[in-house]
């Protein structure tokens, strides 16, 4: 099993490293000084070129490369802009990110489970229907429309939520419930599929027919080896809660790595992107990690090690 | 009823939804420039701001110009860009893929690493640098910054699809009688991977119109003349309490037409995977 997970680890590190080069070299092609979003298109000649030569930005291409690797090995990378460390900066937004997320993991979790179990159980019910409709509105529901029209109803006619920020606890709501709404649609049609898949075994004929209520041959026999796909499919929807993120947190101004990647691309502070694209690449490798070994530990039939795994 | 090609396997009452859903928005697309009731840059400031009237049906936007017109002509960008991005994506993802899959190898674990590389952070993030990338948006742009990292996804299908087919009876035949690589993926493993895909692409079309609505809605997609619905709703958003309709009505043309292509998807992968349908 270790074995197994330093194997992962090391083969993660060489996509890390090559997605962040492409990464880097791709900003750079950005036109637009950045020292013109720090200073002002105006500021004294002698200025730009002193903070050019500062951040290396006259070298060629490969040298500012060399520079980077270097600050990034010392832990040195520096926002162009606040002259703030990147990994503080990143540091203090990074919790936000992940206490959205996974508030938003939760409402899903909340929400399919249950019902892609009941719609399962209940096939071609209203239950399932209606679940499977709801669903399908979910997926097409983009977050940037949601988000505003749950701040016009909540925040502005109703007053319950704040409209922006993150300082009072009740700030997550309105984000968290943008953010999990797609993925609980997601989830709740695999959750379904998941249990019709298992629910027409002998094992779970045979527990029926032993006499066990039908509430425990749901959750006992059905729902736990539904689990698998359904473990999969969370850790594939990763991907989309960050990408989701990026938006929610513009939305809700919500004090995250998204909004700061985006910030950070519009006034080409290199630095700090290539720091949030590392830390995203970083998190997004570490989770289909973990996704496998969840993967594996919640089916020992899975042979780690072996085929493509 | 049968109808030919793909119409044809189109069955159930939500699968018929989405294709009629689809087939109205490509009919008000082809259109638009007919039944709009004003032109582009018919915009009026006198207007601005205008409460839904028999003039304006959906009101009138901060510069003045007719929001329903607007709404109908956006579909033209939304479907532009959606049939643009994933044709791209599908003709480049079935070459990459189906020649890893079906040549395997170094080439094939070289695939897997460039795409576990693209895979290792959101696409959107991706669209989101290459847009910034130019000073000033275009429709060309948007397509190519969301076809960058879209080919990915038809690839690994593609390449999954053709690992399973390469040593089956008629393409070892095929390679014994002397076909040579092109012709065997075009010929005999193209038609047989073609069902997957179909289903992907008509998901990929409601992907790919949601993530140019996202990255208008961020600034960084069409330029601010071209109607858009993503950049509506984000200039809707600042009037959202006096005059929520800005915001509405384009959020609601995304979600129909990403619905449609939702609803066609779901009821093409039934009626092509009978697996599934027979759940």
């Amino acid at each position: 099993m270790y074995a197994y997970l330093l194997r992962r680890l090391l083969l993660a590190l060489p996509v890390i490293f090559v997605a962040s080069t492409g990464v880097f070299f791709l900003v750079h092609m950005i036109p637009g000084d950045p020292v013109d979003f720090m200073v002002g298109e105006n500021a004294a000649l002698d200025q730009k070129e002193s903070l050019r030569a500062q951040y290396h930005l006259d070298d060629p291409l490969p040298v500012q490369y060399g520079w980077f690797l270097r600050d990034l090995a010392r832990g040195d990378l520096k926002s162009m802009h606040s002259g703030e460390p990147v990994f503080t900066a990143l540091k203090a937004k990074l919790p936000n990110t992940l206490k959205l997320a996974a508030a938003a993991l939760g409402i899903a979790i909340l929400v399919s489970i249950p019902l892609g179990t009941m719609a399962a159980w209940r096939q071609y019910s209203w239950i399932d229907n209606t679940s499977m409709m709801a669903a399908l509105f979910g997926i097409s529901m983009p977050n940037f429309w949601l988000g505003p029209l749950l701040i016009l109803l909540f925040s502005m006619r109703l007053g319950w939520f704040p409209v922006s920020g993150a300082d009072r606890p009740l700030s997550l709501v309105l984000p968290a419930v943008t953010l999990g709404l797609g993925l609980s649609a997601v989830l709740t049609r695999m959750t379904r599929g998941a249990v019709l898949e298992v629910i027409r075994q002998d094992y779970v004929v045979a527990a029926r027919a032993k006499g066990l209520s039908e509430a425990r041959v749901l959750v006992r026999h059905a729902l736990r080896n539904a689990m698998l796909p359904i473990i999969t499919v969370l850790g594939l929807q990763f991907g989309a809660l960050l990408a989701g993120s990026i938006i929610t947190e513009e939305i809700f101004g919500w004090p995250g790595i998204g909004r700061e990647v985006v910030g950070a691309i519009q006034t080409r502070d290199f630095p700090m992107i290539q720091g949030c694209v590392l830390l995203i690449a970083t998190t997004y490798v570490l989770v289909n990690t973990a996704t496998d070994l969840l993967y594996a530990w919640a089916n020992p039939r899975v042979r780690l090690g072996g085929g493509e795994g | 009823m049968r109808m030919p090609g793909v119409l044809g396997e189109v069955r159930g009452p939500l699968a018929w939804a989405g294709a009629v859903t689809v087939l109205a928005l490509v009919a008000i697309a082809v259109l638009a420039p007919f039944i709009a009731p004003y032109g582009i840059q018919e915009c009026r400031l006198e207007d601005k701001l205008a409460p839904p009237s028999p003039e304006h049906w959906f009101g009138a936007d901060p510069r003045g110009c007719d929001v329903l017109s607007r709404v109908l002509l956006g579909t033209r960008i939304s479907l532009v860009v959606g049939v643009s991005v994933v044709s791209v994506s599908l003709v480049v993802g079935f070459v990459v893929g189906s020649v890893a899959g079906y040549l395997g190898g170094a080439i094939d674990r070289t695939f897997q690493f460039v795409s576990d590389c693209f895979q290792a952070f959101p696409g959107i993030l991706l669209a989101i640098a290459l847009m910034a990338l130019a000073r000033q948006g275009s429709v060309a742009l948007v397509i190519a910054a969301l076809c960058v990292s879209g080919w990915v996804g038809y690839a690994r299908l593609v390449r999954a699809q053709v690992l399973g087919l390469r040593d089956v009876d008629y393409i070892v035949a095929a390679r014994a009688m002397g076909a040579g690589v092109p012709r065997i993926l075009t010929r005999h493993v193209l038609p047989n991977i073609l069902s997957p895909l179909i289903v992907e692409a008509t998901f990929g079309m409601a992907a790919a119109i949601l993530a140019e609505a996202s990255l208008s809605f961020l600034g960084l997609g069409v330029p601010p003349d071209v109607p858009s619905w993503g950049a509506m709703l984000n200039s809707g958003r600042k009037y959202l309490l006096d005059h929520p309709g800005f915001a509405i009505w384009p959020g609601l043309a995304i979600m129909l037409t990403v619905l449609g292509f939702n609803f066609l998807g779901d009821g093409l992968r039934d009626a092509l995977d009978p697996r599934r349908a027979a759940r």
